[in-house]
């Protein structure tokens, strides 16, 4: 267990690691985009469902809400991770970051068991506009979920091998910032995907 | 120590206790709007219109709480490089989703004409 490393940075690799945080925000801010413009088809598209199954047939509230609890619980547990690893605490932090995949997974693990049960009860994407709207906005964040967990893994090999150095805190910062990116654009699709598509 | 390097990157306004509490009060306070705007879809006897303007509401204050909590969006000069991006961002996104669904609605009103009226708003303003 590595305790309290000390991590004193040079005024160059402040102003470089600065500008790496400020550098993937701007990436963020552009995936915010993609998101909007998926929003964007879901709205217009949302009541295409041409004699086909609408929200109310297709979706349970109550499998929803686990979904989305278990997701901001891994956000949380994310942003444990800063905690332990701000006290320069090695084991915790993998922990917190074990405990933020595992949500992660189990939400991945839900999200998709349900493409398949649609997919398979004659609601696929190309049942309807509706459909493919829906599948192409939840199946994006469901894959940035995918894109995270590997991420994330491979974030916990470099922290077991090597410890909590500069690069290391530098991925951690960037990790923390997509997956609680991650969480924020989920609560837009709880609510117009399925609170007001169900309501 | 790496606290200060969260800091010093301006990921995070301070360290050690106050952060725990952040990220505790933002679990709370997003749980809290999440089983709100729950109970109010399907619990609450309100008029489409309004419950869909609450809900609206909900997940913007969520969506706030989350960004001052959670990614730490506050006072300082890194937040408000930050800040300033996703204003913009966000200024755009609006347009994008708000004018796709006004361009949308407006068409499908106008494809909805009865026919014979079509005809002649056709033939008054194109001349066919």
């Amino acid at each position: 267990m590595t305790m309290n490393p000390d991590v004193t940075l040079t005024h160059e690799e402040r102003n470089a690691d600065q500008s790496t945080v400020l550098g993937f925000w701007t990436y963020l801010m552009t995936d915010l985009m993609v998101f909007a413009s998926l929003f964007a088809v879901y709205a217009v598209l949302q009541a295409g469902v041409w004699n086909g199954p609408s929200p109310r047939d297709l979706f349970s509230p109550t499998f929803v809400l686990t979904e989305t609890l278990i997701l901001l619980a891994s956000s949380f547990t994310c942003g444990l991770m800063f905690v332990a690893a701000g006290a320069g605490r090695k084991v915790s932090t993998l922990a917190a970051l074990a405990a933020t995949l595992l949500l992660g997974g189990a939400f991945l693990w839900l999200e998709v068991s349900e493409f398949v049960h649609l997919a398979t009860h004659g609601a696929s994407w190309q049942a309807s506009a509706f459909l493919s709207a829906y599948f192409t906005l939840v199946g994006t964040h469901g894959l940035h979920i995918a894109i995270g967990l590997l991420w994330g893994g491979a974030l916990a090999l470099a922290l077991w091998v090597r410890g909590l150095t500069r690069s290391n805190l530098r991925k951690l910062a960037l990790f923390g910032l997509f997956w609680h990116f991650l969480d924020i654009v989920w609560i837009f699709i709880f609510t117009v995907v399925y609170l007001m598509g169900l309501s | 120590m790496s606290a200060h390097y969260f800091k010093e990157i301006g990921l995070i306004p301070h360290g050690g206790r106050q952060l725990f509490w952040s990220y505790l009060a933002g679990l709370v306070l997003s749980l809290a709007l999440t089983l709100g705007a729950y109970a109010l879809a399907f619990g609450a006897s309100v008029s489409m219109p309004m419950l869909f303007s609450l809900l609206a509401v909900l997940a913007l204050a969520q969506c706030v709480a989350q960004l001052f909590l959670f990614l730490h969006l506050g006072n300082d000069p890194a937040s408000r490089e930050k800040a300033a991006i996703l204003g913009g961002v966000a200024a755009a996104a609006l347009i994008l989703v708000a004018g796709s669904v006004w361009i949308m609605l407006s068409l499908h009103e106008r494809m909805m004409l009865p026919e014979g009226y079509m005809r002649t708003y056709m033939e008054e303003e194109t001349g066919l």
